[in-house]
């Protein structure tokens, strides 16, 4: 199958935006906000009830016969710093809330793809059954938030037509190259398929079968994929399915394919509660040739790491933003790695950002916001390369 | 403080600190015993001391082990102490796991003063008893 259409390209990334993209992108970076609001839902609510729980405290201590003047500037200073928590997570969606233009990087598409599952089950109950099919890294250089968007828009597609079915409720995302040139996300379902008359129409702006629906997903999805030199296409026949397939451009850069050869096998541990990203980002050390483990558990990976003869290349750590058992897990990690140990957090949230003084200050290395992008996934090896180098394998 | 001849026992589990001093410094205002745990595994150390606990109050997101995990380390271990899910992020799923294994009590983030002493008071069978404060 050829990734390109007929169609002749809209625009290239050098060209101006059209107006009613730039819209969509706009309301791209609004979704964004939606996705960071739901991930933060979990931290302001937190400083919203400590605050008005110290409030209240303070409240019926003003009624005791003798006023405890320090425990109540004790309270006061409590919600002084459950305001600045808030106050650090408004300034934040405030800045994701302006618009702008393509923001490229390189990435794994894989990852990008896992952001907009993990997102979708995070905030919607899905029935659906959802298999993800993933091989080796797949680097594209794409706008994350513009793409992530994209997939999550096609997988409600599929998770609305899957309503229908009366069985087993099956979506399947998987990945591939497609010569030296071309990388491809499909999203499969098998839900009932496009009826061929309507087929021509769903890529066509304000065409939509939703009753709340615009009608713009489709089609504004497609223009943004011809702005990142790519193509989206579809699929779907009787008894088929439907498929949707994303393609990329292939960037020269893969960080993930290195020819170098690290025969020593220093270990990287990997510390994540979700299984499926856990083993995407196996999955890319072991092709560099690290020896590679990987927990859920924080307590079993301080256990495993704390065992003698081996050699500790580095840990990259999954963070939670608004949970100060973080700081205090990479305090341990510090303290079992010693000084010269490498300590990678990494995040889903954007709020971590907001952690970031705070997580070097416990003893990160360096904080990396998940997809990771592949500057920093370099860096990260340069880092790790040159660690295993000075503590030769015991 | 109010000092009672038979202090209930709170197990507070919440990874953010704020959280569990205000949690702390609120159930100790009201004559309640409370301990702390900042994780679900700080929590199930706690649990498996054999103390004597009358209420637990516990949050559902916590990194690695959830309250989730806690709820069912409860039921494997037979615990049966009466548990109130305190979350400012009720995921559906994780409210009916939590519900299958028993736990029907959701309080969401932010909650007054009034409905979390009510919660806790109908959890511990007492009507009026003990707040103590002025009002």
């Amino acid at each position: 199958m050829s990734p390109k259409s007929k169609r002749p390209k809209i625009s290239t990334l050098h060209q101006e935006i059209p107006k009613h993209v730039q819209e969509f992108m706009q309301l791209t970076r609004l979704a964004e906000m939606g996705r960071v609001s739901a991930s933060v839902a979990h931290e302001i609510n937190n400083p919203l009830m400590i605050a008005q729980g110290f409030a209240e405290n303070i409240e019926m201590l003003l009624d005791s016969p003798e006023i405890p003047v320090e425990d109540i500037r004790l309270q006061i200073q409590e919600i002084m710093k459950a305001c600045q928590r808030i106050s650090g997570i408004v300034n934040k969606m405030n800045r994701m809330s302006r618009h702008g233009k393509l923001r490229l990087a390189v990435v794994d598409l894989a990852e990008v793809a896992l952001a907009a599952v993990d997102f979708l089950m995070q905030v919607s109950d899905i029935d659906a059954k959802i298999e993800f099919d993933f091989d080796s890294p797949m680097p594209i250089k794409c706008d994350v938030v513009q793409v992530e968007q994209m997939i999550l828009n096609i997988l409600s597609n599929a998770i609305t037509a899957l309503q229908e079915n009366k069985g087993e409720k099956l979506i399947r995302i998987s990945f591939s190259a497609v010569g030296d040139q071309w990388q491809q996300v499909r999203i499969w379902n098998n839900g009932p398929c496009i009826p061929e008359h309507l087929q021509e129409q769903i890529m066509s702006p304000f065409y939509t079968t939703k009753p709340d629906g615009v009608g713009l997903g489709l089609s504004v999805s497609k223009a943004i994929m011809d702005l990142h030199g790519g193509d989206l296409s579809f699929t779907s026949g009787a008894g088929n399915g439907t498929e949707f397939v994303l393609s990329f451009p292939r960037p020269a850069l893969n960080p993930w394919q290195e020819q170098s050869q690290r025969v020593d096998r220093a270990t990287v541990f990997i510390l994540h509660g979700q299984v499926v990203y856990r083993q995407t980002l196996e999955e890319k050390f072991r092709l560099l040739g690290f020896a590679v483990r990987a927990f859920a558990d924080f307590d079993q990976a301080i256990e495993a790491m704390s065992q003698p003869d081996q050699q500790i290349a580095g840990v990259f750590v999954d963070i939670i933003p608004g949970q100060l058992e973080s700081i205090a897990h990479i305090e341990k990690l510090r303290q079992v790695l010693g000084a010269s140990g490498l300590v990678f957090t990494i995040s889903h949230f954007p709020a971590a950002r907001e952690l970031k003084s705070e997580l070097k200050a416990a003893g990160a290395t360096e904080c990396f916001e998940t997809p990771i992008h592949a500057d920093n996934f370099s860096e990260s090896l340069k880092l790790l390369d040159a660690a295993v180098a000075k503590k030769p394998a015991a | 403080m109010p000092a009672t001849p038979t202090k209930r026992h709170i197990l507070v589990i919440d990874d953010d600190e704020s959280m569990r001093f205000m949690l702390q410094t609120k159930l100790f205002q009201s004559g309640y015993n409370v301990t702390l745990a900042a994780s679900g595994s700080h929590a199930m150390q706690v649990l498996q001391t054999g103390k004597r606990f009358d209420l637990v109050i516990c949050d559902l997101k916590m990194p690695l082990k959830s309250g989730i995990d806690v709820i069912r380390f409860m039921k494997e271990q037979n615990l049966q102490i009466p548990t109130v899910i305190l979350t400012g992020f009720p995921e559906r799923e994780k409210i009916i796991t939590a519900a299958q294994m028993g736990i029907q009590d959701v309080l969401v983030k932010p909650v007054r003063h009034n409905d979390l002493m009510k919660m806790v008071k109908s959890k511990l069978g007492d009507v009026d008893e003990p707040e103590k404060q002025a009002s």
